[in-house]
């Protein structure tokens, strides 16, 4: 066999160790700074988690088309002072390599007030913590179509990503009419 | 030097290469296709390296390796420039067609162009759909190590269907592939024509990690005759992925389960254009 190719090995060695490229988790925000940014006039959030019955699961499964990963769902009461201002749901939808965390702030009449993207760690598509991007929920309420490229504008090279959002925010919505109303 | 060390030591070499090179879309699968494209104004940079393995006798180390540059044109329509070398070993190799030379080269075999179109996304349609041309010059036959000089246009067809919410990732591919080859002492170029039926389906057992299998099964036609089939080689095996933001990696085994013909020109394994095992090893690396 030719030297060369035994050269390769040590210098291959501490290459491999030192050469790769680590991977990075990007946490743009905390549940706790997402509940103020959502609420700024809340004083306070209950807890509200909701542990889904089968039933329920496959009621939101079928009223929504998508699928219920986590039958327990992080649910907060917005409230300021005695009024009840909305809900805070914590969700994560499947990214590309990792989960994308995020949350849904619903009004008190159930339509969106925003989302807010916690977890992002996918190649491409940062796009979707643009408040361009995210402003397209604003209002939605159960029933709206929320269909990429229809009325929820796609991200080129985040589709997957703006998918499941879209899908997440539609299962979300499903919950808060068959579970929270 | 056994086979497998030297088969390891020029994994080493490539692993280390592959480290340093761009970034690129992302592969799930060794052999088969997805029908994902890059984004417009995005680059990716991969290295291939596929290890042929297993002869009828004696030993024979085919190594095929790929440094490839990709980029999105458009947000639908991806194209990559490759350069191909080789590495051959062969001692005392038998082929199902008989004895082949000692080898012990490296050599670079040429370059090749990719264009991948994508008409459906399995993200927003029902099913993701691309279609694929890759034109190509080489001067080292795959096969054996000979130096020839061949030119290829390899069309493929690219189906990709997902389930349990992009969890489960099926794929197809088509591929269709005339080639001109000229071998030395040859005065003029002869026509083939290849076809290959290849599948993939791989599962996201845990985050950044998929698995599956992958399903080839590829024949040859001599002067693209539909009544001469050279050979018909049948190969299944393992895939893994691992992704992550930055760089993936992806690795195939693919035993050929049966061939057409073997060395008495029955069923069994055909060993002349193709070896026992394959494995193909792919990083990428994205920026």
């Amino acid at each position: 066999m030719p030297d060369w190719i035994h050269r390769l090995v040590a210098p291959s060695a501490i290459v491999i160790t030192v050469g790769a490229v680590p991977c990075y988790a990007a946490t743009y925000l905390t549940v706790e700074q997402a509940q103020k940014l959502c609420f700024p006039q809340a004083t306070g959030f209950v807890n509200a988690d909701v542990k889904l019955t089968p039933e329920q699961v496959k009621a939101i499964e079928k009223d929504s088309g998508t699928r219920v990963r986590l039958p327990t769902q992080k649910i907060w009461r917005a409230n300021a002072g005695d009024k009840f201002l909305g809900w805070l749901i914590e969700d994560e939808v499947l990214g590309k390599h990792e989960f994308i965390s995020w949350v849904l702030a619903l009004n008190a009449d159930g339509s969106i007030k925003q989302i807010e993207i916690l977890d992002y760690r996918e190649t491409y598509g940062y796009e979707i913590r643009n408040e361009k991007w995210r402003d397209q929920f604003h209002g939605k309420r159960h029933g709206a179509k929320l269909k990429l490229d229809d009325d929820i504008k796609n991200i080129s090279g985040a589709t997957l990503s703006c998918r499941h959002i879209t899908d997440g925010v539609k299962r979300l919505l499903s919950l808060h009419a068959l579970a929270l109303k | 030097m056994k086979t497998i060390h030297r088969l390891l030591v020029l994994a080493l070499g490539i692993v280390s290469a592959g480290l340093f090179a761009a970034r690129g879309d992302e592969n799930l699968f060794g052999y088969t296709y997805t029908s994902d494209v890059l984004p417009k104004g995005k680059w990716e940079v991969e290295q291939w390296m596929t290890a042929r393995v297993g002869k009828e006798s004696g030993s024979f180390l085919g190594t095929d390796l790929r440094t490839e540059i990709e980029t999105g044109l458009t947000d639908h329509l991806q194209a990559s420039l490759y350069l191909n070398y080789n590495y051959f070993y062969a001692h005392d190799a038998v082929a199902s067609d008989g004895p082949l030379e000692n080898k012990n080269f490296f050599g670079v075999s040429g370059t090749s162009a990719e264009f991948k179109y994508q008409v459906l996304s399995p993200y927003k349609d029902s099913f993701g759909f691309a279609l694929y041309l890759e034109p190509g010059y080489g001067t080292i036959e795959p096969a054996d190590g000979s130096r020839h000089q061949e030119i290829e246009l390899e069309g493929k067809l690219i189906l990709e269907k997902h389930w349990l919410d992009d969890m489960l990732v099926g794929t197809f591919n088509y591929t269709l592939e005339p080639e001109w080859a000229k071998n030395e002492g040859d005065t003029a170029f002869h026509v083939a024509l290849k076809m290959e039926g290849a599948t993939g389906l791989a599962y996201r057992i845990a985050p950044r990690w998929y698995a599956g299998l992958e399903t080839r099964v590829q024949t040859e036609f001599a002067d693209a005759d539909f009544n001469r089939s050279e050979f018909v080689a049948a190969f299944v095996g393992p895939a893994l992925h691992y992704g992550t933001e930055r760089w993936w990696a992806t690795l195939t085994v693919l035993p050929q389960v049966w061939g057409w013909p073997d060395a008495q020109g029955t069923g069994g394994l055909t060993l002349s254009d193709h070896e026992r095992l394959e494995m193909r090893l792919k990083f990428g690396l994205n920026f």
